[in-house]
C-alpha cells in the first residue's frame, strides 16, 4: 500500500510510532498530484512549498517528543471558496481569479493550529453554484471513477481529490447539497453539519442562511476527526452556536440496536434511478440486521423545497454578490462612469449561472414581487422544517438516497438549468431545515459508479449520524477505490 | 385562456351583433377574463429581464436576451408551484435555528492594517481606492 492511500487516523498512528515522517507523506501525496491531476483537474492551486514547510515543522515536533494533534502532518485539500492567508482564493471565478486573502477563515486557523499540511485549493462551481464543477470559470473536474463523468458539485474538486488519493481528506461547503452530492458521486464520506456548528467566517458567502463548511473523507472515522477539529463557537460568526462541540470521535460506536429509522416515501419517487433505490433500500436492511427498526414516513412538503430554495438561495446570493463592484478587490472592467464600470466588472467577471442566480434573486426581492416570492418561500421553508420536526419526534434518523442517480456525463445536463437543479432534490430540504446530513457509499451501479446513502438527523445530532454511519461501514464492504485505468 | 384578449373581444362583439349574448353576459365574461389573467402570472418579457439586469448591474447582450428570458420564465414557472401551498397563518423562517442579535462589549480592537486591506485593490493611490468620477462639478 502506498502512503497516499491510507486514512488520516491510520497515518496519525504511523506518524506517532515514527514509521513514517510528515515529509515523506507530503512528498508522496504531492507526487500523486503531479502524476494524476492533469487528468482529474481537482486542484486550482497546488501549494507544494507550504506543504513541505508545514510537514517539516511537524517532523520537528515529533523529534522533540511533543504530542501532535490527530490531523498534524496529514495532507489536506481545501475548497477554493475558503480564505487562506497569502494563498489565492478564487471561488473558481474570473472576478476573484487573482484574489489573495489578507486573513484566514476560522476553520483554516484551527487547522493551522492543528498542524494540518495544505496540499492545495480545490475546484468548484463558480461561487459554489452548481452540481458538477462545469460552472467553474477555469475547467471541469473529472470523476476518478470515470473521467468522462462529473464529480458532482459544487465541492467536486474536494471530492475528486480525496477519491483519487490526491489528498487524505478535504473541506467542502454545502448550501444545497454541495458536500453530500459530490461525496456520493465520488464514493467518499461527506458531512454537512448543523447550521451554526462550524464557523462560516472566511467562507466566501453564497447563501448565508444555508451555507455550512464540512469534511470530505475516506471513511467515517476520519469524518469524526475532521469535524472535531473544525467545530465550535466563533465570535466572528454571529450565527455560530455558543456551545462547546462534543468529542465526535467518541461517537464511533458499532451499535444501532433499537435505532428508529424513518424512510421518507417522497424521496423514492418516480424518475429515481432503480439501481440507486435498490442500493439504498439494501443499505437500510443492513442496518436493520444490526438491530435498527425501519418504517416508512411521509414528509409532505418535500416537493416544495426545491422551488423555495431557488427563491431563497438566489435572493441571498444577489445580496451577497453585490459586493463585487471592482472597487476594493477583485476584477475591474473598464467604464467611463461608475455605473458603466460596475456593469462591465460584473458582466465580464461572473459566469452564466452566477448571473442567472443574481437576476433571479434580484427579481424575487424587487418591489412588488417580494411578498409573492421571497416571503412565500420563507413560509414554505417553515413548513418544510416542521415536516422534519414532526418526523424526529418519532425517529432517530431518516435515510434517503443522496442523489437521484449516479454521476452523469460531462455536458449531459449543461443545456437545461432545471435538469441540473434536480440533482440536488434529495439534499436541498436538509439545508432549508438547518439540520445535519451525512453521505456515505452504499453500493455501485452495474457500470461501477458509486451510489450514496444520506443519513439525516435533527439539529446537533452529528454524534448519532456518525454512530449510524460507522456501524454501517463496519458491517458492510462498500469502501473501494477507483481503478483509474488509462490515467 | 390561450386566446389573445383583442381577438376575444372581437369575437364577443361579433356574437353580440348577431344576438347571441346579452351585454350583461359580455361584461361578466370580460371581467372574469381579466381576473383570471391576474391570478396566472404574467410571463416576463425581455424588457422585464433587462430591467432586472439594470438593478443587478449586469449587461445582457442582444444575442443573449432571448435565451436568458426563456430560461428565466422556465425557472419562474417551476417556482410558481409554491402557490399550491397554503401558507395562511404560517410564519416565515429566515434562519433555521432561533438566532438573535449577538453583541460584544464596545471595546476598541485591532483591525487589518490599511496596506493589507488595500493590497487587492484594482486601482489605489495614496491610501485611497481610485474609481471613475462620481460627483460632477
Amino acid at each position: 500500500m502506498k502512503l497516499y492511500e491510507y486514512t488520516a487516523h491510520q497515518l496519525h498512528t504511523m506518524l506517532t510510532e515514527k514509521k513514517v515522517s510528515a515529509r515523506e507523506l507530503a512528498e508522496s501525496t504531492l507526487q500523486r498530484v503531479r502524476n494524476l491531476d492533469e487528468n482529474i483537474k481537482g486542484y486550482v492551486t497546488v501549494t507544494a512549498e507550504q506543504a513541505l514547510a508545514q510537514a517539516k515543522a511537524v517532523d520537528e515536533k515529533i523529534a522533540r517528543g511533543e504530542e501532535i494533534a490527530p490531523l498534524a502532518g496529514i495532507p489536506m485539500a481545501i475548497k477554493d471558496n475558503i480564505c487562506t492567508t497569502g494563498i489565492k482564493t478564487t471561488c473558481s471565478s474570473k472576478i476573484l481569479a487573482n484574489f489573495v486573502p489578507p486573513y484566514d477563515a476560522t476553520v483554516m486557523q484551527k487547522l493551522q493550529a492543528a498542524d494540518g499540511v495544505l496540499i492545495g485549493k480545490t475546484n468548484l462551481d463558480e461561487f459554489a453554484m452548481g452540481s458538477s464543477t462545469e460552472n467553474s470559470a477555469f475547467f471541469t473536474t473529472s470523476n476518478p471513477w470515470d473521467l468522462e463523468r462529473v464529480p458532482g458539485g459544487s465541492s467536486g474538486g474536494s471530492a475528486a481529490v480525496v477519491a483519487a488519493d490526491e489528498a487524505v481528506w478535504a473541506l467542502g461547503s454545502d448550501t444545497g447539497g454541495s458536500i453530500r452530492q459530490p461525496a456520493a458521486y465520488c464514493g467518499v464520506v461527506g458531512l454537512k453539519p448543523t447550521y451554526g456548528r462550524v464557523s462560516r467566517y472566511g467562507l466566501i458567502a453564497y447563501a448565508s442562511s444555508l451555507d455550512q463548511i464540512g469534511p470530505l473523507t475516506k471513511d467515517v472515522t476520519d469524518c469524526a476527526f475532521v469535524l472535531k477539529a473544525i467545530s465550535g463557537h466563533d465570535p466572528k460568526d454571529s450565527t455560530s452556536v455558543n456551545s462547546a462541540a462534543p468529542d465526535y470521535t467518541k461517537a464511533l460506536v458499532n451499535d444501532v440496536k433499537g435505532l428508529r429509522i424513518g424512510v421518507p416515501r417522497e424521496f423514492f419517487v418516480a424518475g429515481m434511478d432503480e439501481e440507486v433505490r435498490a442500493a439504498v433500500m439494501a443499505g437500510i436492511e443492513a442496518l436493520v440486521r444490526q438491530g435498527a427498526v425501519a418504517e416508512e414516513v411521509s414528509l409532505p412538503h418535500t416537493d416544495y423545497a426545491m422551488p423555495a430554495y431557488y427563491v431563497i438561495a438566489p435572493a441571498e446570493a444577489s445580496s451577497n454578490l453585490a459586493r463585487y463592484d471592482g472597487v476594493s478587490y477583485g476584477y475591474r472592467g473598464e467604464g467611463d462612469d461608475i455605473v458603466a464600470m460596475y456593469k462591465r466588472t460584473r458582466t465580464e467577471g461572473f459566469g452564466a449561472e452566477v448571473k442567472r442566480r443574481i437576476l433571479l434573486g434580484t427579481y424575487a426581492l424587487s418591489s412588488g414581487y417580494y411578498d409573492a416570492y421571497y416571503l412565500k418561500a420563507l413560509k414554505v421553508r417553515t413548513l418544510v422544517k416542521q415536516d422534519y420536526d414532526r418526523a424526529f419526534e418519532k425517529y432517530d434518523v431518516l435515510i434517503t438516497p443522496t442523489a437521484p442517480s449516479a454521476a452523469f456525463k460531462i455536458g449531459e445536463k449543461s443545456a437545461d438549468p432545471i435538469e441540473l437543479y434536480l440533482q440536488d432534490v434529495c439534499t436541498i430540504p436538509i439545508n432549508l431545515a438547518g439540520i445535519p446530513g451525512i453521505s456515505l457509499p452504499c453500493g455501485y451501479t452495474r457500470s461501477g459508479l458509486p451510489i450514496g446513502m444520506q443519513i439525516i438527523g435533527q439539529a446537533f445530532s452529528e454524534e448519532t449520524l456518525l454512530r449510524v454511519a460507522y456501524t454501517f461501514e463496519q458491517n458492510t464492504d462498500f469502501r473501494r477505490k477507483p481503478s483509474l485505468k488509462g490515467v | 385562456m390561450a386566446m389573445p384578449p383583442a381577438r376575444l373581444v372581437v369575437l364577443l362583439v361579433q356574437s353580440t351583433l348577431h344576438g347571441h349574448f346579452s351585454s350583461g353576459i359580455i361584461i361578466f365574461i370580460m371581467v372574469k377574463y381579466v381576473l383570471l389573467r391576474k391570478v396566472k402570472r404574467m410571463k416576463l418579457t425581455r424588457e422585464d429581464v433587462l430591467n432586472v439586469a439594470l438593478l443587478s448591474r449586469l449587461e445582457i447582450r442582444d444575442d443573449e436576451i432571448e435565451n436568458v428570458t426563456r430560461q428565466f420564465n422556465d425557472i419562474m414557472q417551476h417556482v410558481d408551484r409554491l402557490n399550491q401551498v397554503n401558507t395562511e397563518n404560517v410564519r416565515p423562517t429566515a434562519h433555521a435555528l432561533p438566532v438573535c442579535n449577538v453583541l460584544r462589549p464596545d471595546v476598541r480592537q485591532t483591525s487589518l492594517p490599511r496596506e493589507k486591506a488595500m493590497a487587492n485593490a484594482p486601482l489605489a493611490e495614496d491610501g485611497f481606492f481610485r474609481v471613475p468620477k462620481i460627483v460632477e462639478g
